[in-house]
């Protein structure tokens, strides 16, 4: 059954952000993988606009909102919706080894990627060994 | 004291009760098989292993039908698109550069691979004006119709 969830993009019960819009949000389905120097957050958002994506980081969370333009139902008769349409929100927890002030967004076919530089105390340091 | 079983003296009011919630029920099951045979995957949900498979949205217009596909991530040269006999096969693949093997993974959503569908048409469709377009991880095809193939009204006469 899990899978199954999986596998269907997964409604978010609790916004983490005041809602301005009705309409379902959905949590994006994200890779998170580490790298020597960074950390790469990178989020399925098809349909988002790009200008209307939102990222936010405030007191150690990162927030990634994405605003979908809803379905133009116009003349058209449905026969087959599989998939909804809604915006995508989703809060990490990010570490202090993180540097806030560094990370980056880019976004293309439908994906968003975070880049999360982290500091320059936690980057891994190869030592020296001086002989004497 | 008298233990008599309730009946309801009017059969015909109990009956009507009951309408409704065999209604919802037959609404429920409807529901729940079209759900079944429209859902990719069917009953099993099937699990990771198989291979992608994008959901898909069909639109009906007057003049054309419309598909949506939602492939973030999919390079619009990696989608092949092919009409035949009024079937629409959408085949693509999404790849992970090689790069990323080397990387660390924390979180593994998204899906990856390869992915197929064929959608039968509900109109014949003119295969040689058929539009595909590409944006932020959607793909819309628009297929328009053949002119015989819109619906005409008849009008009933008096005879």
């Amino acid at each position: 059954m899990n899978t199954c969830a999986e596998m269907q993009k997964s409604e978010t019960h609790q916004p983490t952000v005041e809602r301005v819009r009705s309409g379902q949000v959905y949590r994006p389905l994200v890779d998170i993988v580490e790298r020597k120097d960074e950390l790469l957050v990178i989020a399925d958002v098809p349909g988002a606009t790009p200008d209307r994506i939102e990222v936010n980081f405030e007191r150690g969370e990162l927030t990634l909102c994405a605003v979908v333009p809803p379905r133009e139902r116009e003349g058209q008769r449905a026969l087959l919706t599989e998939y909804g349409v809604g915006d995508f929100c989703r809060t990490f927890s990010v570490s202090e080894e993180i540097d806030a002030a560094k990370i980056t967004a880019s976004y293309v076919h439908g994906v968003l990627t975070l880049h999360l530089p982290k500091k320059d105390s936690a980057k891994p340091r190869k030592i020296a060994v001086k002989s004497a | 004291m008298n233990l008599i079983p309730w009946r309801n003296k009017d059969p015909d009011r109990a009956m009507q009760a009951l309408m409704p919630s065999f209604e919802n029920f037959r609404i429920e099951m409807d529901r729940l098989f079209s759900r079944f045979f429209s859902e990719p995957l069917g009953f099993a949900g099937a699990g990771r292993w198989l291979e992608l498979t994008p959901r898909v949205d069909l639109a009906d217009t007057e003049s054309a039908v419309e598909v949506k596909v939602e492939v973030p991530g999919v390079e619009p040269k990696d989608i092949d698109i092919e009409v035949a006999d009024n079937v629409l096969f959408i085949r693509g693949q999404k790849v992970r550069d090689r790069e990323e093997k080397k990387r660390n993974y924390y979180y593994v959503e998204r899906e990856q691979g390869s992915f197929s569908r064929s959608i039968p048409l509900p109109a014949s469709v003119n295969a040689d004006q058929v539009d595909a377009t590409f944006k932020d991880g959607v793909l819309t095809v628009t297929l328009p119709k053949k002119p015989g193939s819109v619906g005409r009204k008849v009008p009933v006469r008096n005879a």
